[in-house]
C-alpha cells in the first residue's frame, strides 16, 4: 500500500470507528501500533513507559473519537494525544524525582519535558527511525560492542572482561559510539 | 564532559556507581548546567538504544492487552450504546432514528423516530443488560477481565473480599486481587498478599484495605487497622502509595508499618517514605529508617456540619480561642527537619548550608521562651521565611537532649558549640547556628534576636558558604544514644496540648493581655502515649458503654495527661508537674444516650494541682469516639479551663489567670520531638497491650 493509500485507509477506519464500528478501532490499533510505538519511543526511557503511553493514547482515542475533526490527519491527532500523555507521565516522574531528591532523574525528566514541549507533532520521521538506521551503519566492531551492551545486556564489568579492555576505556568507547550516533541522527533530521 | 565524567556516567547507567561517586554526580548535576544537559542527553540516548534494539512486538499482542485494559474499565460496547454511555451513543441513536425515516421525509422528522423503534431499542438494551448481569452472576470473575494486581498468599481467620459489582465472598489462599477490590478482616483475621513484583503486604486483624493501580503505580487505601509492607524497589515515576483517611504515604522501596485509627502512624524500618496530610499533599515530611511520624485530620471544632458535637459550649469556646491562628502558624511554613544527620545529608546533596535552631526544650514543641519570640518575629517575617526555605536546610533541635547525646550526633553538635564559644565565650547551647554539612560554623546568633539581626546573620552565612571549601561526605552516624534520642514507641500516638491565657468575653474567650501590652501567645507541648496506654483508653471506653460498666477514665492515664499536658506553656518551658502535686483529678466517661451515637462518649471532670510555686484548678470536658467493630479510637479531645497561679518564668504574670488548654491527636508530627517528660524515667505507664 502506498503512503497515500495507507493514509486514506486510516481516515476511512477512523470515520468508521466514529460511527461505532468496533472492528475499525481494532484495525486502527493494528495499523498504527508500530508508527506510534516508535514515536513514543522518542520520548521514553523504558519499555514500561512506552507501553503505558501507548495504551493511554489508544484508550483516549477509544473514548474521544467523537471529538476528532478531519482538519488534520488522524495520525497527527493521535500523535498529539500521545504527546499529552507523555507530558503527564514525565511531569509525574519529575514530581517523584524532586520528592526523592533523585537528581539524575530530575535532569532527565526536565530534558524530556523541554523536548516534548518543543518538538512539533507533525514531525514525520521519528528519532527512533533515524537511530535504527544509524545503528545499522556503525562499523563492525562498534556494532558488536553495542549488541553486547544493549541486546545481550552485559554489564560493563563483564563487557570489559569479554573485550579485554579496562572499564574506563570501554566507557569512553561507548560514549564515542553514542556521540557518532548522535551526529548521524542529527544529519538525518 | 571529560573522560572521568564519561566513566562516572557509564557506571551510573550500569547501576554500578559507588555512593561516593554518586554524590559527586549529584554535585555536578546541581552546579554545572552544561554537564546536566550532557548527562540527560547521554542517559536518553542510552535508553533509546536499549529500546530500539528490542523487537517492537506484535501489534496483535498489544491489541489483546489493550482490549483487556478497556474491558476492565468499560461495559461491553453494545451495552454502552444501549445505556447511552458510549462515545457513539449519538450515532447509535441517529442510526436507530434514521432507520425509521421514510424516504423523502424532511430531516427534522428524524428527531421523532417512531415509538415502536424506541421501544425496541429499550427492550433490546434491557435484554442485553440482563444477559450481562446474568453472565457476571453465573461466571464471577470472567466478565470483567480486570488484570490481577496481587494474590493472597496466606490467610487465617475470617476474611472477606469484595470486588466491584459483585457480592462479598470469603477469601481463600491463592485468590486474585484486582483493582477496586476491598479486603476486610474479622477480629481473628490475618492476611498476606504478594504483588507480581514481589511486594508483600500483611494486614492485621480488623483491617480493611482497598487496592488500586494507575498504570504501573500501585496504591492501597487503608481505611482502618494496621499493615506491614515490604515494598520492592518501584520503577522511577511509579511510586507506590498508601492512602489513609488522614494521610498519604509514598514509597519507592522500603519496609514500613502503617496503623490507622484516630490518627495515621507510620514507622519506617528501612528506606525513606514521604508522609503528607491528605488535605495538604504539599506539606510532606520524609520519614527515614528507624523513624516514625503521625498525621491526623485538623478538624474545625465549631463546624456547624458537625451537628452531633456534644462538647459543652464553654469548651467549644475555649478551643476556638486557644488554637493558634494562621498568623501564629507562619513559622510552621518553614520546612523544619528534626534529624540532624538526615539534614546534613540533605544539605550536602542540595549544596546548601544548614540552619540549626536549637532551644532548651524542642523549638517546635514546648520551647524555651526566646524560641517563642523567634516564632512570632523572625520566622513570621516573609523575607526571612523565604530565605530560610530556599537557601538553607533548616533543622530544629532540642538542645537539652542534643547536648547529652553520647554518640556521633552529640559529638558533632559539641564541635559546633565549641566553634561558637571560641568566638564568643558566653555562647550557650540555645541559638541559631549556620553551618556547612561537614560542621564548619558560618555564623551564629542567639534565639530571640531581632528580625534584622537574624537576616544579617543568614546573609553573612550565605556569603561565607559561597567561599567555603566543598564539604566532605557525611559519614554514617553509627550507634545511637537511645536514651537521649528517644523515639515514639511502635504503635504509639502523639497528642498535642495547646495552651493560652484567656479572658472571658461574654460567652466567648479571647487572649489575655500580657504585662508588656501584647496578648497571650499560644503555647504547646506534645504528649507521647505508648500503644498500651492508647489501648487502655479504648478498653476503658468500651467498658464504660457496658450496662453498669466502670465509667472512670484510667486513673494512671488521667494523671499522666495532667502532669504533662496541663501546663502553662505560653511563656516558655514549664516543667511537668510532680506526681505529688496532683491534689485531685476526676475524669468520667459518659456514653452518649442517643442510640444513633453508638461509641460516642463525653469526658467530664475536674482537676486540682498545686506545687510550691504554682497551682491550677480547672474543669475538664472532652469527647471520645470508639468503633467497637474496628476496636479502635476514632476521635479524642480534652479541654481544660481554670485558674492558674504562679509562674515558671519571670516574664509570666504571677497573678491568677484564666488558662485554657486543648488536647488532641497532633495533626502532623515529624520524628524525634521528644516531650519534656521523657527527660525523666517513668514517663510511660507499665501497661501491656
Amino acid at each position: 500500500m502506498t503512503t497515500m493509500a495507507a493514509d486514506q485507509e486510516i481516515e476511512r477506519l477512523a470515520a468508521s470507528w466514529r460511527h461505532g464500528d468496533r472492528s475499525s478501532f481494532d484495525q486502527l490499533v493494528l495499523l498504527l501500533y508500530r508508527e506510534l510505538y516508535l514515536h513514543i519511543t522518542d520520548f521514553s526511557d523504558s519499555h514500561e513507559l512506552v507501553e503505558e503511553a501507548l495504551q493511554e493514547t489508544f484508550i483516549t482515542c477509544y473514548y474521544k473519537i467523537g471529538s476528532y475533526q478531519q482538519r488534520g490527519s488522524f495520525l497527527a491527532w493521535m500523535r498529539s494525544i500521545a504527546r499529552n500523555h507523555l507530558i503527564t507521565l514525565w511531569r509525574k516522574r519529575q514530581h517523584t524525582a524532586r520528592l526523592q531528591e533523585d537528581l539524575p532523574d530530575q535532569a532527565v525528566s526536565e530534558a524530556m519535558l523541554a523536548d516534548l514541549e518543543e518538538r512539533a507533532d507533525e514531525q514525520l520521521r521519528t528519532r527512533a527511525d533515524a537511530l535504527t538506521h544509524c545503528l545499522e551503519r556503525l562499523p563492525r566492531r562498534s556494532r558488536q560492542l553495542i549488541e553486547s551492551r544493549y541486546v545481550q545486556q552485559l554489564p560493563l564489568r563483564e563487557l570489559a572482561q569479554h573485550f579485554q579492555t579496562p572499564v574506563a576505556v570501554l566507557s569512553v568507547t561507548l560514549h564515542r559510539i553514542r556521540q557518532a550516533l548522535r551526529h548521524c541522527i542529527e544529519s538525518r533530521s | 564532559v571529560n573522560d572521568d565524567d564519561v566513566v562516572m556516567i557509564e557506571r551510573y547507567l550500569d547501576a554500578d556507581l559507588p555512593a561516593e561517586e554518586r554524590r559527586r554526580l549529584d554535585d555536578r548535576l546541581r552546579s554545572d548546567e552544561p554537564f546536566r544537559a550532557a548527562f540527560a542527553d547521554e542517559f536518553r540516548l542510552h535508553r533509546q538504544i536499549a529500546l530500539v534494539v528490542r523487537p517492537v512486538g506484535r501489534a496483535e499482542d498489544f491489541r489483546k492487552r489493550l482490549q483487556l485494559r478497556l474491558s476492565a474499565s468499560t461495559l461491553p460496547l453494545g451495552m454502552e450504546q444501549a445505556l447511552g454511555t458510549s462515545p457513539h451513543a449519538d450515532s447509535a441513536h441517529q442510526k436507530a432514528a434514521g432507520a425509521g425515516r421514510r424516504h423523502g421525509d424532511p430531516p427534522s422528522m428524524t428527531r421523532h423516530a417512531p415509538r415502536h423503534w424506541r421501544r425496541t431499542v429499550t427492550v433490546l438494551a434491557l435484554c442485553m443488560l440482563i444477559a450481562v448481569l446474568a453472565t457476571w452472576a453465573l461466571f464471577p470473575g470472567r466478565g470483567a477481565g480486570t488484570a490481577i494486581l496481587a494474590r493472597i498468599t496466606g490467610i487465617s481467620g475470617s476474611a472477606q473480599l469484595q470486588s466491584e459489582g459483585r457480592p462479598q465472598h470469603p477469601v481463600t489462599d491463592g485468590d486474585a486481587v484486582r483493582r477496586k477490590d476491598r479486603l476486610t478482616l474479622g477480629p481473628d483475621g490475618h492476611a498476606t498478599m504478594r504483588f507480581e513484583d514481589g511486594t508483600t503486604i500483611t494486614l492485621a486483624a480488623l483491617g480493611e484495605v482497598t487496592f488500586d493501580a494507575d498504570g504501573l503505580a500501585k496504591s492501597l487505601e487503608l481505611r482502618h487497622g494496621s499493615l506491614t509492607a515490604t515494598v520492592t524497589r518501584q520503577p522511577p515515576g511509579y511510586a507506590m502509595s498508601f492512602r489513609t483517611p488522614q494521610a498519604v504515604a509514598t514509597v519507592l522501596g522500603t519496609r514500613l508499618t502503617l496503623v490507622v485509627d484516630a490518627v495515621t502512624r507510620l514507622s519506617v524500618e528501612e528506606g525513606r517514605v514521604s508522609l503528607a496530610p491528605r488535605e495538604a499533599p504539599g506539606s510532606a515530611v520524609i520519614v527515614a529508617t528507624g523513624q516514625s511520624a503521625q498525621a491526623s485530620v485538623r478538624r474545625a471544632l465549631l463546624d456547624p456540619a458537625l451537628g452531633q458535637v456534644t462538647q459543652p459550649l464553654w469548651a467549644q469556646a475555649v478551643v476556638a480561642a486557644v488554637q493558634p491562628t494562621a498568623q501564629e502558624r507562619l513559622w510552621e511554613e518553614i520546612p523544619w527537619r528534626t534529624d540532624l544527620w538526615i539534614a546534613r545529608r540533605d544539605a550536602l546533596s542540595a549544596h546548601k548550608p544548614l540552619l540549626l535552631w536549637v532551644g532548651q526544650g524542642h523549638p517546635l514543641g514546648m520551647a524555651y521562651s526566646d524560641c517563642l519570640i523567634d516564632r512570632a518575629t523572625a520566622w513570621a517575617d516573609p523575607a526571612i521565611r523565604r530565605l530560610v526555605g530556599e537557601r538553607f536546610v533548616p533543622v530544629a533541635l532540642d538542645g537539652w537532649f542534643l547536648s547529652r547525646r553520647q554518640d556521633a550526633v552529640g559529638r558533632f553538635f559539641a564541635t559546633i558549640v565549641a566553634q561558637a564559644q571560641a568566638v564568643r565565650p558566653n555562647v550557650i547551647t540555645q541559638g541559631m547556628y549556620c553551618i556547612t554539612s561537614d560542621g564548619v560554623l558560618l555564623a551564629q546568633c542567639s534565639c530571640g534576636s531581632s528580625s534584622a539581626h537574624v537576616q544579617q546573620v543568614l546573609t553573612d552565612a550565605l556569603r561565607s558558604f559561597a567561599g567555603a571549601l566543598p564539604s566532605a561526605p557525611v559519614p554514617d552516624s553509627g550507634p545511637t544514644d537511645a536514651i537521649h534520642d528517644p523515639q515514639l514507641p511502635e504503635g504509639g500516638v502523639v497528642l498535642v496540648a495547646y495552651a493560652r491565657r484567656l479572658i472571658s468575653d461574654g460567652g466567648a474567650y479571647r487572649p489575655a493581655p500580657e504585662l508588656d501590652g501584647s496578648t497571650s501567645a499560644d503555647g504547646r507541648e506534645y504528649v507521647w502515649l505508648s500503644a498500651g496506654e492508647w489501648h487502655a483508653v479504648l478498653s476503658a471506653a468500651l467498658q464504660a458503654q457496658q450496662p453498669n460498666g466502670n465509667r472512670a477514665f484510667p486513673d494512671g492515664l488521667s494523671r499522666k495527661l495532667v502532669r504533662n499536658a496541663l501546663l502553662d506553656t505560653t511563656h516558655g518551658e514549664a516543667m511537668p508537674w510532680e506526681a505529688t502535686d496532683i491534689t485531685s483529678v476526676t475524669l468520667a466517661l459518659i456514653p452518649d444516650q442517643d442510640p444513633g451515637e453508638v461509641g460516642h462518649l463525653r469526658l467530664a471532670g475536674t482537676v486540682r494541682i498545686a506545687s510550691a510555686t504554682r497551682s491550677y484548678e480547672a474543669q475538664l470536658a472532652g469527647e471520645l469516639t470508639v468503633s467497637p467493630v474496628q476496636s479502635a479510637i476514632t476521635d479524642f479531645e480534652l479541654t481544660a479551663l481554670g485558674s492558674h497561679r504562679g509562674q515558671e518564668v519571670s516574664e509570666a504574670d504571677p497573678q491568677d489567670t484564666l488558662l485554657g488548654i486543648d488536647l488532641r491527636p497532633a495533626a502532623m508530627v515529624p520524628a524525634g520531638m521528644a516531650p519534656h517528660g521523657l527527660r525523666d524515667e517513668g514517663y510511660y505507664l507499665p501497661l501491656g497491650r
